[in-house]
């Protein structure tokens, strides 16, 4: 009776599992940033493709550097196709031969695209800003800048930032004083990384370290934190829940991600044809319309209204803002990763 | 967990007769599939695994010609034009994706060093008439730089304890001795440090807890030790993940517990109670209590009253009867709860992890960071090597504490 | 100390403190899962008392979500399929162990439930790396593998006690009446241990349905279990879905348990006539 029951639910599960993924012959699977990131993606992007090409997209998270990446290879079993990562990883990637070189006879929209939207192995697919946003009810005075963030005394509460040195050591540059321009120059010198990591200090015990985007907007929303680094599409979806919460633009720094393809893949074909998808205008337009990342594609603008180009990291909101090196942290991520993470288990 | 406990008796032998009948074919017969299966997907795997700690033959195999001369030079004298020529000819031959691994090993002795690899060999796939010194030279300076062909030669052989050494916060200088590494680079000997700490700070907690309710467990009448038993195995077989996320909810600055402490009065201000060590202990102590409670009742309530009766008979009291009579008893059980406990939360990944802050991260976050992120699978191997041995040295400990308990427990 | 009042007519302090300890801990166990729970059923999407509202939104969302759907799927074939080989391989080994000498079958428990102590995360790096070589990784087949390294060790432990129990004689009764040693074995032996058996198996099966670290490393996009997606979910979108999702694994969970404690019941019992 007790084998019966749990051999009819474990039939059930099959039969409502069956119908998923594999329904297509030419499915592609998507490595993206996963939670409510990707499910806009699936919305605006995937199931408009399904739709259009018949062939299902399936997504698998990837959650940042290249070791995913590097196991599939070298074991020959690759089983993502497209990947969206960011411009070090991207750069990185593609020097050691982990994503394709892309054909771009064979990419429709490659001429809407401008260097660095288009590169040797990426094609742009969304320009991100990540901000400084708190806590209205904890901050009262709007904090304006990596001043403030470092300022305990005048907005007191925790901080949060993204467990990883992208972003917070050119935070803590701009914190002490270094103008926007100078960043890069001033920590590509061991001087630099060492004033970077002590600005972190005077931080460090109040310092809460998130992973995962959707951490901030949860922990500003709540309380647990004052101020934090954080994606922009983020923070207006709270906001949209009634959270107390805001943002400012100065300050911020912006990159591009990429997509790519995963070198080895068994589905070129299927491949490029989603990226032909996925960057044009109009599906990057339809991404934008729900998630506030600026297309990259020069031609989706204009599919935009205003209102919502107001709140991307484009135009005026980039006016103070401090675009990443993807040079630099190419060179220097790995080293800086390993100093970092000395420093954060300390 | 409750027919683990069931204790061992060796000394049942009526299946001999069985088996002279069926044959030692039949009988090694059935062994040998479980055998052979834990052979290949359990001892293998972790094998290999921790052979890669010390396994690292990325530059000999990309570039032997190189790996060769660069150990033949004593390493102080000027590289010799041999170094250059077998660099040329290596990198003109090699799979890019091999020279972008080589060059992943060469960063670890020198950040930029793979991107300086990686630049060489494709300038070099245009041809030149120049001799490959004054060729590598023009694509980079710093091939003059005799640091970066020391480098190359500690990288070179195939065997390293650059990897083990690094685990242990270690490092070869340039001089070829062993030394510490910059105080802001060493980590692992800290974060080992902390996962003991850690594992001993929840067994003793549990320990004092899992005592007097297994105890009390073991001491109730059968209806409700039945009842109690269950209630024990109920959080035990909740998923992992369930309570963990339990905790997050309830830890948080404005979760339940803060809002009750807060409505009492018993602070005016949100206690952070979790990304902490604080939240690590509550959330581990409540994983490991039933692995406590459940052994520890298993050797309890097989205790006959009989001879704490004899003890308090023969005018002994209370207190000295715990310790001369029941303690010895329950002993073994004890030993093994606390030391089981110890081992499991020593390896330790998810609940750290989840409810942790930076500088709660024990051994195993460190594995999975190198393995997943940053692909250093031989620093991860190395770490693995150092927890491997940890649990080893504990399960032996455990061997040898578990005989000599049994022979207080006799005398 | 004794347990027994009969021989201490004074109250016992140390029983007392004993009977206090216990309770609390008892609160601290049960209390946490308790009290996240109902948050399932709010209609609001931040994790905090007082809810908003009441709604099955959550489960709904569950149960629509192809994702989650998936997840139960793989939970079940994997579970299933690590299970169904443990005992296979645990039973066969048990059953050779019974006639080791004392020594060779101490070595030989002990390396067969070595994987109890070893820490997950060294097996699920070793297998992640040794599974990409066959190509297995990102595979069900490779996590049925995976998790039966895990799930053996707990029927063996159930198939060794129990048939510690067992009468040998028995058997060579049978035998004695005609019986070939096939038919002894299935027909006498078997339906002694077998509430053994199934425990372990289910053991085996929860345990796969509760591990979440080496399917973190193994799996690819399709093959997410239960645990995992729960992983992702709480860095990634801790809304009350979460929450709904804890619900259905602990049912499944404390409903295997139940039927686990009943057979190791029942197994008492038949001990018991024995």
């Amino acid at each position: 009776m007790k084998k019966s029951s749990l051999a009819g639910g474990l039939l059930a599960a099959l039969i409502l599992g069956a119908g998923i993924g594999h329904a297509f012959a030419e499915d592609v699977t998507v490595a993206t940033w996963g939670g409510t990131y990707t499910e806009k993606q699936r919305k605006s992007i995937f199931d408009p493709y399904t739709a259009k090409s018949g062939g299902a997209v399936l997504d698998a998270v990837y959650t940042g550097g290249l070791g995913q990446i590097q196991a599939m290879i070298e074991s020959g079993n690759t089983t993502w196709d497209v990947i969206q990562m960011g411009a070090p990883e991207m750069f990185n990637a593609c020097a050691q031969g982990l994503i394709e070189e892309l054909d771009t006879s064979k990419l429709s929209s490659a001429a809407d695209f401008k260097d660095p939207g288009i590169t040797k192995c990426g094609i742009g697919a969304i320009g991100w800003g990540m901000v400084i946003a708190y806590n209205t009810k904890l901050t009262g005075d709007q904090p304006k800048s990596w001043n403030d963030f470092w300022d305990l005394k005048k907005y007191p509460g925790k901080r949060a930032m993204k467990r990883e040195p992208q972003n917070n050591l050119e935070g803590a540059l701009l914190a002490d004083g270094v103008a926007p321009a100078d960043v890069y120059k001033v920590l590509s010198t061991p001087e630099g990384v060492d004033r970077a990591f002590k600005k972190l200090d005077e931080i460090k015990a109040d310092i809460q370290w998130w992973e995962a985007g959707a951490q901030p907007p949860e922990w500003l929303a709540n309380g647990g934190v004052a101020m934090s680094t954080t994606f922009v599409g983020r923070i207006l979806e709270a906001q949209a829940e009634g959270a107390a919460i805001k943002f400012g633009w100065p300050g911020s720094l912006y990159s591009v991600d990429y997509w790519a393809i995963v070198s080895g893949t068994k589905k070129k074909d299927a491949a490029y044809a989603f990226l032909n998808y996925a960057t044009s205008p109009e599906a990057q337009a339809e991404f934008s319309k729900i998630q506030p990342v600026a297309p990259v594609n020069l031609k989706a603008s204009a599919l935009l209204s205003p209102e919502r180009i107001a709140i991307m990291p484009v135009g005026d909101n980039l006016k103070d803002a401090v675009p990443t090196d993807s040079s630099f942290w190419n060179d220097n991520l790995e080293a800086l990763t390993e100093r970092f993470n000395a420093w954060a288990s300390k | 967990m409750a027919s683990i406990s069931i204790p061992v008796d060796d000394r049942r032998s009526g299946l001999a007769g069985l088996l002279r009948l069926r044959g030692p074919l039949m009988r090694h017969g059935l062994l040998l599939p479980c055998l052979l299966f834990m052979v290949f997907v359990f001892v293998w795997p972790i094998l290999s695994l921790l052979a890669k700690g010390v396994y690292s033959p990325e530059v000999r195999d990309t570039l032997p010609r190189t790996a060769a001369a660069v150990l033949a030079w004593d390493g102080s004298s000027d590289p010799p034009d041999a170094l250059y020529d077998a660099l040329v000819a290596d990198l003109r031959v090699a799979d890019r994706r091999d020279v972008a691994n080589a060059g992943r090993r060469l960063n670890y002795e020198i950040p930029s060093y793979r991107s300086l690899l990686i630049k060489t060999a494709s300038a070099l796939q245009k041809d030149s008439a120049q001799p490959p010194r004054q060729q590598l030279v023009a694509i980079d300076a710093k091939w003059q730089d005799r640091t970066f062909w020391t480098a190359m030669r500690r990288a070179a052989p195939a065997i390293t304890p650059y990897y083990i050494l690094k685990a242990l916060d270690l490092e070869q200088k340039d001089s070829g001795g062993i030394g510490r590494v910059a105080p802001q680079e060493a980590t692992f000997v800290d974060v080992l440090g902390r996962s003991l700490w850690i594992s001993a700070v929840v067994t003793a907690i549990c320990l004092v807890l899992a005592f007097p309710v297994a105890f009390r467990i073991s001491a109730a009448s059968p209806r409700w030790r039945g009842l109690l038993l269950l209630l024990v195995l109920l959080p035990f077989w909740t998923p992992l993940l369930v309570r963990t996320s339990a905790w997050v909810v309830l830890l948080q600055d404005n979760g339940i517990v803060n809002s009750l402490l807060l409505w009492s009065g018993i602070v005016d201000q949100p206690v952070h109670l979790i990304f902490n060590r604080i939240g690590v202990y509550i959330a581990f102590v409540h994983v490991m209590l039933p692995f406590m409670i459940l052994p520890f009742y298993s050797v309890m309530v097989g205790i006959s009253k009989d001879y704490t009766r004899a003890a308090y008979s023969l005018g002994a009291s209370g207190p000295r009867t715990f310790y001369r009579v029941y303690l010895p008893l329950v002993w073994p059980g004890i030993w093994s709860g606390c030391l089981l406990s110890y081992v499991i939360v020593v390896g330790y990944y998810i609940t750290p992890l989840l409810v942790g802050g930076s500088q709660d991260q024990m051994l195993s976050y460190f594995i999975a960071f190198y393995t997943k992120q940053t692909v250093n699978w031989g620093l991860a191997s190395a770490l693995a090597i150092l927890l491997t041995t940890c649990v080893l040295v504990l399960v032996g400990l455990y061997g040898l504490l578990g005989r000599k308990s049994q022979i207080v427990v006799k005398a | 100390m004794s347990g027994s009042s009969t021989h201490k007519p004074r109250p016992d302090i140390w029983r007392t403190l004993a009977s206090v300890v216990t309770v609390l801990v008892f609160l601290f166990l049960l209390v946490p899962i308790a009290a996240v729970l109902p948050l399932s059923f709010s209609s609001g999407s931040f994790l905090s008392y007082p809810m908003p509202g009441l709604s099955l939104r959550w489960y709904e969302e569950l149960l629509t979500n192809y994702k989650w759907l998936l997840a139960l799927k793989n939970s079940a074939v994997v579970g299933v399929g690590a299970a169904a080989l443990s005992t296979v391989l645990g039973l066969s080994a048990a059953i050779a162990m019974n006639g080791l000498g004392p020594r060779a079958r101490a070595i030989v428990n002990g390396f067969l439930i070595a994987p109890m102590v070893m820490p997950v995360i060294i097996m699920a790096v070793g297998l992640y790396l040794f599974l990409s070589d066959l190509g297995l990784a990102g595979t069900i087949t490779g996590m049925i593998l995976a998790h039966t390294v895990i799930g053996t060790p707990y029927v063996v432990i159930s198939a060794t006690a129990a048939l510690q129990n067992f009468d040998m004689q028995l058997i060579r009764a049978a035998k004695s009446l005609g019986a070939s040693p096939w038919m002894a074995y299935r027909r006498v032996m078997l339906p002694a241990i077998r509430p053994a058996i199934v425990a372990g198996s289910l053991f085996a099966f929860v345990a796969s349905f509760d591990e979440v670290v080496i399917v973190l490393f193994l799996a690819g996009p399709g093959q997410v279990t239960l645990p995992v997606r729960l992983f992702e979910g709480i860095r990634d979108e801790l809304t009350p879905v979460v929450i709904a999702a804890a619900a259905v694994m602990i049912s499944i969970s404390v409903g295997l348990m139940t039927v686990i404690e009943i057979l190791r019941r029942k197994s008492v019992a038949r001990r018991g006539m024995a």
